[in-house]
């Protein structure tokens, strides 16, 4: 066997270590990282023979902006902006998990307005990034028109979290032991308009949409996957509850006010492309239903615990679970007592998630693996870190 | 409150954490060779491996693999510390595929060889980088002893438990013996 000598190849080192396997005819194929269906820059190397995919190997790190040493350098406070950017879709949950482990180290008690103004941001930006998902899933596959509907709806969202945090999409809205402003006081009003809004529209999503014909054909038996094997890439969110684990952490580890709330965790046990579209769109009703709750029963009373302006935790070590729109978010925080984290970790669910992709891919044909990626929900940000 | 499969993790140290103040509910430490047979016992437990983190202490870069169950609130932390100058610790990709990027990410960081690792190369930093940037400078290293509360030092016997404050007993002299 010969030595491996990377210069002799063409291409880039990730490219070279591909290499291809015994079976003749292949084709090593790039796809991305300006691929339209990648949702940013993923990059995704396939060995094809004729259509059908034999190996799939995603490459990463094409916007890694190594927020874990960011956190390393910054105060307590001034990390919490990074939140925000890390899942650009679902930055509350962020907010949440990174505020939540940093309380857990404090001891800081979060005042029970808070709470419920944290559950209510958190779940209206749960469905604007869902919706976002659907759009874009529905353009990977071909369908034009349904974007247009999801924005329709995202705007209404963007507007309401707008006059709430001050920024429409890069949230940095939580502090430690609280929100940073309180709502405006059409708020309630605003959310329950949206709540019957989106609900009247969910019908008429299920008929043009899911209950299309061509839709399902994309979808349904690609990507199979079952609990066992989500469970040991360590896939969470829709991605398990799509193959019929009820696992969310909001029942599971019950954070903030979820124990105290009514809602549904929405299962199929089909596994498959289509089981993931189904419990999204679930979702969207099961966010609405938890929003209509907390808005109607908002308490009075602070929104922040006192804390201190820079905060010094004791030394320690703390982490916080949080559902996100795409699985599990952990934050795992390290104190040595001073005012800079010792030591940050995240955990982004798209980045297992994205590991089963290898798995999942394999046997199919090129453009089912469009599908299945659309399915897995990728936010690279999120993933790259 | 311990599980009985923990009897079979060959741990040097078990410490129950408080889930309301720490997000985790158990603590285990193994020597780095006792890796593979511990990860392959929670496997068969049902467990979820959440993520795989590194850490740069004093005492060596600290790998805590964080494994949860499907059910209930449990997330079990399972702990090794490899020393600064050779970093290496078994692969447990074999046993759970997922754990492939987090090792992955784990070298790109700090630099630890997990042996047996099919393919551990930069996964998220540009294959020119130099070093591994999440490494501390030797002055900025803190160890356990101040990083962790006391009540896990005491549990993984690396401090005293505080001794309890009570009163100094009245010091009785000696009764002059009946001559």
């Amino acid at each position: 066997m010969q030595a491996f000598d990377p210069t002799a190849l063409k291409g880039d080192l990730s490219a070279a270590r591909f290499e291809p396997g015994p079976t003749e005819d292949k084709l090593i194929l790039n796809m991305g990282p300006q691929h339209p269906s990648t949702h940013g820059v993923l990059r995704v190397l396939l060995e094809l023979d004729g259509e059908y995919i034999l190996r799939a190997e995603p490459v990463l790190g094409y916007i890694h902006r190594m927020h874990e040493w960011i956190a390393e350098q910054k105060t307590y406070m001034q990390f919490m902006p990074n939140m925000g950017r890390v899942d650009y879709l679902h930055a509350m949950a962020w907010n949440w998990a990174y505020a939540g482990a940093v309380e857990r180290l404090t001891g800081l008690e979060v005042p029970l307005r808070a709470e419920y103004i944290r559950v209510a941001v958190t779940e209206l930006n749960r469905i604007s990034s869902h919706l976002l998902w659907w759009g874009a899933y529905l353009l990977d596959l071909g369908a034009f028109t349904p974007i247009m509907y999801a924005f329709e709806d995202r705007e209404i969202l963007l507007d309401i979290l707008q006059d709430v945090t001050g920024s429409r999409l890069t949230y940095s809205y939580f502090t430690f032991g609280g929100v940073y402003a309180d709502v405006p006081e059409t708020f309630a009003s605003r959310c329950l308009a949206f709540v019957r809004r989106l609900r009247s529209r969910l019908p008429m999503y299920r008929d043009l949409v899911t209950d299309n014909v061509i839709l399902r054909g994309r979808c349904e038996g690609i990507g199979e996957m079952d609990v066992e094997l989500a469970r040991r890439y360590g896939a969470t969110g829709p991605m398990i509850r799509g193959s019929g684990a009820p696992l969310d952490t909001r029942r599971a580890e019950p954070y903030g006010i979820y124990g105290s709330l009514e809602f549904r965790i929405p299962t199929y046990p089909q596994g498959d492309a289509m089981a993931r579209y189904m419990v999204r769109m679930d979702e969207l009703a099961t966010s609405l239903d938890i929003i209509e709750q907390v808005v109607t029963n908002l308490p009075e009373g602070p929104i922040a615990a006192k804390a201190p302006k820079t905060l010094k935790p004791p030394k320690g070590e703390a982490c916080f679970a949080v559902e996100g729109a795409r699985g599990k978010i952990v934050v795992h925080v390290r104190s040595d007592g001073g005012p800079k984290p010792y030591r940050v970790k995240l955990r982004a669910p798209g980045f297992s998630n994205l590991s089963v992709f290898c798995e999942l891919a394999k046997g199919t044909l090129l453009a089912d693996a469009v599908s299945i990626l659309g399915s897995l929900d990728l936010v690279i940000p999120e993933i790259d870190r | 409150m311990i599980p009985a499969f923990v009897a079979k993790l060959g741990a040097v140290c078990v410490a129950p954490l408080d889930h309301a103040t720490t997000g985790m509910t158990l603590s285990v430490t193994v020597a780095p060779e006792g890796i593979p047979a511990a990860v392959t016992v929670l496997d068969q437990e049902g467990f979820l491996l959440e993520d795989v983190m590194a850490s740069d202490l004093t005492e060596g870069f600290e790998i805590a693999y964080h494994l949860a169950r499907l059910d209930g609130v449990s997330r079990l932390v399972l702990r090794t510390t490899v020393p600064h100058d050779a970093p290496s610790v078994p692969s447990i990709s074999a046993i759970y595929p997922g754990a492939d990027w987090h090792e992955r990410e784990c070298f790109d960081f700090y630099g630890i060889n997990f042996v047996g690792h099919p393919n551990l190369h930069y996964l998220l930093l540009p294959e020119d980088f130099d070093g591994h940037p999440l490494v501390k400078a030797e002055k900025a290293r803190k160890s356990l002893a101040e990083l962790m509360p006391l009540s896990y030092l005491v549990d993984c016997g690396l401090a005293q438990p505080e001794a309890p404050k009570v009163k100094p007993a009245p010091v009785r002299k000696a009764a002059p013996k009946d001559a």
